[in-house]
């Protein structure tokens, strides 16, 4: 059909259902049923969530979730139906005849499809105990045991910094005292832990959300902590690299902040590094301009070491004069990082004098070990954090009056707040808001001069220094350190020649930190002027990056630009949420800290360390530490890194279930919209689930194109069997039972009587565990299996306990993989194991009980009923109501074969004369075959195969159908036998509004009529019709009962049982009666064998006999 | 408590689903405490629950869902039944009718399954072995 042939591209073409609850999970059920490819989209996280506001329904039990339960895993594991949670229509739009619709599915971390629920990751994560744990299970009537992860928008304090470390992970796991793993996740994206944490700018703290209560978190003390934590324990270990190595030099010129951020993580991709250093120590700027009482040597030497020990290369007093000698070398790429180590100059009169000193070249000298010396009065230009370094020095080194003199005023200052109130405290003295303008002095300094001024920003060119008065004011001196920032030094260098340099001799890269020339790099404040630690490492990381990527392909790490992951906002702080400020660090008093070069601050102690990291906020409420990543192991159903998917369906047909309007443009209601109002939830479920059926029934007419043709009955498999058996254990993912003991249980299972292969199976539910099952069967020749998991049964059908993970072993051993289900006995062992609470022996004891028991079981093990009932396309339909033709139209649109008797009426019987009276609808498809009036003289049959005893013109005929439906009232007695109440509690739970007892006879209920319009009521008739007749064959029930006739003595007692017509007298020979099963009405249930007084019925399966020995075998519990 | 077996016999659909929820939450059952699952407490002969007194059962639970709740419709009707029958039985034998007991569940009624279990078991216990005779040749 040309319909098929839609022009919009690749949108793939299903009903659309949108919503959770009842309703939509009825709609879905009879589509996908009556073999419509369906999407399911619920903004809900399962899809059994009612609307908001709806809880209950009155007049049904309480556990009326549960009932719900079968209905739920068949059709989120239907085949035809694509399932997806947490998803949203974004638009509806009328095209060729149907809907496309866009729909958004926000990230699911948790895989659907692996998770096995088994509840580790929950174990793991630091998180689980807080007020919102990351991680949760849904409901316990909602069947998936797979966990759910709530993942808002990344923390503010990860975003804020530049390397993205993720600071709400180790805070978490600082929380949890977890503290190498808080520092392990430090380590991913910063190798120099220590540095940072002792001397970072910490943009995170800035950033951090905890403000709005009382005061930022302490995050840089606290990854201080860690590492002091560590150091206490032994040496710095950083990650270990990637092996096997990529066979590629990089050479890193420059050891500060970025030139060893690159090289590490070059080195960790597997590159080998070696970085050149042109002073005879390594550590750049945080050696020579950082003091020892800000950041402690053994701090750096530690981080250096571990940088050594991970194997890159470290060669000092190395100044690299030419970036392609060392290309000509055989390095693949170099890096140039050599940061700004030269002074900015004043240039002003007097700045040659003997006594003025400029910062760099000061503080080298004396973190490197040289002769530095200053006069009692010591002034200090510049108010950056190197002058502080400065000031804070020279009180050191003796100076007796030390002043700042800058130009900012106190609230611009660039240094960090906490540097200039230590300096303050320690006697520091500030003259703001001023302008240095001469330098006097005979042959040393004398007076410095200045006049009060302020910085001017002008919109289209660089700063400039304004004055705001004409008097000069000076302040005497004895030295002066000039201390107005720093500039790359390769203008000064023929390394520089090479290279192509920009404004004040920085080096001009590309956005991929290429320079001018082919295979050299440049990173950090060489390139971008002088910044913090923190950005030169991200530069750093950055052209590691961008030189992995050229050297190699692909990007190795994850690019820090990307954007921010996960959904939604943070959860509003509580109001509860007590006001705390935050920890402090002690520290020495500024009399004593000023006399020496040992740290100022001594630490966090450990208690304050966890108060501290308790007060964090969790504001991605998931903190991404991982450890649910590796604690999920083989099963790897979690990804933190999933993004959310956007997919346009071509909708045939809509059914809206959902809280809220549709996002349809404005203009009218396209016709192919079919509404399941939550508002109606109120009233009553039924009415619910008939709305949704009717808007199912007008769905599948217009999706009727989508029915994939029905497949023919597969072929049953061979039989052989040799009693190999096989025992397999699933660990679910290691919760089964600790360690050693599943080997125990494992070891007592081979050790049963033809036990050829006793094996554990990491997760059955997992695909790759449900192989390696499979592949062991097939290896061992195994004819019989035992499967010790949480699966109760391998039959082919959900009962009110089953869930995801036992639906899913069963589908992938027995639809996937092939294998045969009758040759399956499967024990639920983990569920009441009970590992947690119960002792090694007990559970030892238990398992053994329960193996015995599967063990007989699989002893006995009898056939399953396989017959199947052919379909064909035949449906009658008697009586031309509304129902009638409504149902008729819908179905001869789904291409059955119709035939619609207008008048109909039992033999016997008289028609009504509201009936006789009524005229048929005009316009019914030429393809309906009308017949205008018949007696009926009674069904026979079975589903598939009615013969229908019909007379019209006079005349008796028989008409074959497949499906009958009776449409108006005076015909129910033809498929109700006397007695026949209670019909309702038969199909209470499988909410088929349309059945009878005899299966295959539909009837349609004077209530039904009640819900819906008759136009509706037989839309979803059809429907309801079409998940029978659409099908090529239908199964028997596998436990269907056999009658042994040499024991029957047909007493009738299992006939007057039976609900369903499944079990009929027939004459035998003797001249008596013997029962018989009409498998095609058999659901199942065992009510006969259970009533039989002789015990002539019997269910093959699961025999009289094997219950019997269960029962002695539980008892004698020694006798497995 | 005495050295006693329990049998449970459950339908599969309510009290299977309590059994199977009581275990999910690691709520213990009596150790003794054994199950028989069917497909439906119809499913169940008389000759079953005698059998398991013969094999030395010293009580015997029925499980099964509400009347209203059955999902084929005459199992419980089947199944009570069968345990009046065999309770006059139980007399008549001299083991005593409040072996055998039946209880009704929902499919949300976890903790009262666990607590019903543990009553009878405790019941049992009080009453003692079963008097019949299979019981000493299990012994011996």
């Amino acid at each position: 059909m040309s319909r098929t042939a839609r022009q919009n591209g690749d949108a793939p073409e299903a009903v659309l259902v949108v919503g959770s609850g009842y309703g939509a999970l009825k709609a879905a059920e009879d589509l996908s049923h009556g073999g419509i490819p369906v999407v399911w989209a619920a903004r809900a996280r399962h899809f059994l969530e009612l609307p908001p506001g709806v809880e209950s329904f009155p007049e049904w039990p309480a556990d009326l979730s549960f009932q719900f339960r079968p209905l739920y895993l068949r059709v989120t594991r239907h085949p035809l139906v694509t399932p997806l949670t947490q998803a949203r229509v974004e638009s509806l739009v009328q095209a060729n005849g149907g809907c496309e619709a866009e729909l958004v599915q926000d990230p699911v971390y948790v895989d659907y499809d692996l998770c096995t629920g088994c509840g580790r990751c929950q174990e793991v994560c630091p998180l689980n105990d807080s007020d919102h744990p990351p991680l949760s299970r849904s409901p316990a009537y909602c069947p998936s045991r797979s966990l759910l992860m709530d993942k808002r928008t990344t923390s503010p304090c990860r975003q804020a910094c530049p390397l993205g470390v993720n600071a709400q992970a180790y805070l978490a796991l600082t929380a949890a005292g977890r503290y190498a793993e808080a520092l392990g996740v430090i380590r991913r994206d910063n190798p120099l832990p220590g540095v940072c944490g002792y001397i970072c700018s910490h943009p995170c703290e800035s950033a951090c959300r905890r403000a709005e209560l009382d005061e930022p978190l302490a995050i840089r003390d606290i990854k201080r902590f860690l590492f002091d934590y560590e150091a206490e324990e032994g040496p710095a270990a950083l990650p270990s690299p990637a092996t096997p190595r990529r066979g590629l030099r990089v050479a890193v010129v420059g050891s500060g902040p970025a030139g060893l951020a690159a090289a590490h993580f070059l080195n960790q991709d597997g590159f080998d590094v070696t970085i050149f250093e042109a002073l005879d120590q390594a550590g750049g700027m945080l050696r020579v301009g950082i003091n020892a009482f800000r950041l402690p040597r053994p701090v750096l030497e530690a981080e250096l070491a571990a940088l050594v020990a991970s194997g890159v290369a470290l060669r000092t007093g190395q100044r690299v004069d030419s970036a392609q000698a060392l290309l000509d070398q055989g390095f693949a790429a170099v890096l140039i990082a050599s940061g700004t180590p030269t002074d900015l100059r004043l240039n002003l009169p007097g700045e040659d004098l003997a006594g003025v000193e400029h910062c760099v070249d000061f503080l080298a000298r004396m973190n490197l070990g040289g002769a530095v010396a200053v006069g009692p009065r010591t002034l200090i230009i510049g108010g950056g954090n190197s002058a502080m370094d400065a000031a804070r020095s020279a009180l050191r080194l003796g100076a007796k009056q030390v002043t700042v003199l800058a130009i900012e005023t106190e609230d611009h200052l660039p240094a960090a707040p906490q540097e200039v109130t230590e300096a303050r405290e320690e006697g520091v003295v500030f003259r703001l808001g001023c302008a240095p303008i001469r330098i006097v002095g005979q042959e040393r300094v004398e007076e410095v001069i200045f006049r009060a001024a302020h910085w001017e920003f002008p919109a289209d060119a660089p700063p400039r220094i304004v004055f705001d008065a004409d008097a000069e004011e000076s302040l005497e001196a004895d030295s002066v350190i000039v201390a107005i920032s720093q500039r790359p030094n390769l203008a000064d260098s023929p390394l520089g020649a090479e290279l192509d340099l920009g404004r004040g001799g920085r080096l001009n890269v590309d956005p991929d930190q290429a320079t001018s020339r082919e295979r050299v790099f440049g990173a950090g404040d060489v390139v971008s002027g002088p910044s913090t630690v923190v950005q030169a490492m991200a530069a750093g990381r950055r052209a590691a990056a961008a030189i992995a990527a050229r050297l190699a392909d692909g990007t190795p790490w994850r690019d820090l630009a990307q954007a921010p992951r996960g959904v939604g906002q943070p959860e509003p702080i509580a109001e509860e949420l007590p006001q705390q400020p935050r920890q402090r660090m002690a520290q020495r008093q500024p009399r004593l800290r000023k006399r020496d070069f040992a740290p100022v601050d001594l630490g966090l102690t450990t208690s304050q360390a966890l108060e501290e990291a308790r007060r964090c906020l969790q504001c991605a409420t998931c903190c991404e530490c991982l450890a649910c990543e590796e604690a999920c192991g083989p099963v790897a159903a979690i990804d933190h890194q999933r993004v959310g998917q956007r997919l346009t369906i071509a909708a045939p047909a809509v059914i809206w279930a959902e809280a809220g309007p549709p996002p349809l443009a404005k203009g009218p209601e396209p016709a192919n919209l079919f509404r399941v109002d939550p508002a109606g939830y109120s009233a009553d479920l039924m009415d619910v689930l008939m709305n949704a059926s009717a808007a199912a029934g007008q769905a599948m007419a217009r999706a009727a194109h989508l029915r994939a043709p029905a497949k023919p009955r597969p072929p049953a498999p061979a039989l052989a069997d040799d009693g190999r058996l096989g025992v397999f254990l699933c660990a679910c993912n290691g919760s089964l039972a600790p360690e050693g003991v599943l080997e125990r249980i494992r070891d007592l299972a081979g050790a049963l009587p033809g036990v050829a292969r006793s094996q554990i199976i990491f997760s059955a539910c997992n695909p790759a565990g449900a192989e390696a099952i499979a592949e062991a069967v097939a290896e061992q020749r195994l004819s019989r299996v035992i499967l010790a998991s949480c699966v109760c049964c391998p039959l082919n059908f959900q009962c009110i306990s089953c869930n995801d993970q036992r639906t899913r072993v069963r589908l992938h051993l027995f639809e996937r993989l092939g294998l045969d289900r009758g040759r399956f006995e499967m024990i639920n062992l983990r569920d009441h194991l009970q590992a947690q609470t119960h002792g090694e022996e007990e559970i030892v004891a238990w398992a053994r009980s329960q193996l015995g028991a599967a063990w007989l079981r699989s002893r006995h093990l009898g056939a399953l009923r396989r017959g199947a009932t052919e379909m064909g396309k035949r449906v009658l339909i008697l009586g031309g109501s509304q129902v009638g033709v409504s149902a008729a139209r819908s179905l001869a649109l789904q291409g059955l074969e119709v035939r619609l008797v207008h008048r109909a009426w039992p033999s016997g019987g008289e028609l009504p004369g509201a009936i006789a009276q009524r005229a048929l609808e005009g316009g019914l498809d030429p393809r309906i075959m009308v017949v205008e009036a018949a007696e009926i003289g009674g069904i026979s049959g079975h589903l598939g195969d009615f013969a229908v005893r019909a007379k019209l013109d006079g005349r008796w005929r028989t008409w074959k159908t497949d499906v009958v439906c009776l449409t108006d009232d005076n015909l129910i007695e033809l498929a109700m036998y006397a007695g026949a109440t209670g019909l309702k509690k038969f199909y209470r739970y499988d909410f088929s509004f349309f059945n009878t007892p005899q299966i295959g006879v539909y009837r349609v209920m004077p209530v039904t009529l009640k819900r819906v319009d008759p136009y509706q009521a037989g839309a979803a008739l059809a429907g309801e019709v079409a998940t029978t007749a659409a099908k090529a064959y239908l199964q028997d029930h596998q436990l269907s009962p056999q009658v042994d006739p040499e024991r029957c003595r047909g007493c009738g007692r299992c006939v007057e049982i039976c609900p369903f017509e499944a079990v009929r007298l027939e004459e035998n020979p003797a001249g008596g009666y013997t029962a018989v099963v009409q498998r095609h009405n058999c659901v199942g249930c065992g009510g006969c064998v259970g009533r039989c007084p002789v015990t002539a019925l019997d269910v093959p399966y699961f025999s009289n006999q094997v219950l019997e020995e269960m029962a002695a075998a539980r008892l004698t519990s020694e006798a497995c | 408590m005495a050295d006693v077996n329990i049998l449970g016999i459950a339908c599969n659909w309510s009290p299977y689903c309590c059994y199977n929820a009581a275990g999910q939450a690691g709520l213990a059952l009596p150790a003794n405490f054994r199950l028989l699952r069917v497909m439906c407490i119809g499913r169940i002969n008389q000759a079953l629950i005698l059998r398991a007194f013969e094999h030395g059962a010293d009580g015997v639970i029925v499980l099964e869902c509400e009347d209203a709740d059955c999902r084929y419709g005459p199992g419980p009707e089947v199944g009570h039944t069968n345990v009046a029958r065999v309770r006059q039985l139980l007399r008549y034998l001299g083991i005593g009718q409040e072996r055998l007991v039946e209880r009704t569940f929902q499919a949300d009624q976890r903790d009262a399954f666990v607590a019903v279990i543990h009553d009878f078991a405790a019941r049992i216990a009080d009453l003692g072995p079963n008097p019949a005779n299979p019981r000493q040749e299990r012994v011996a």
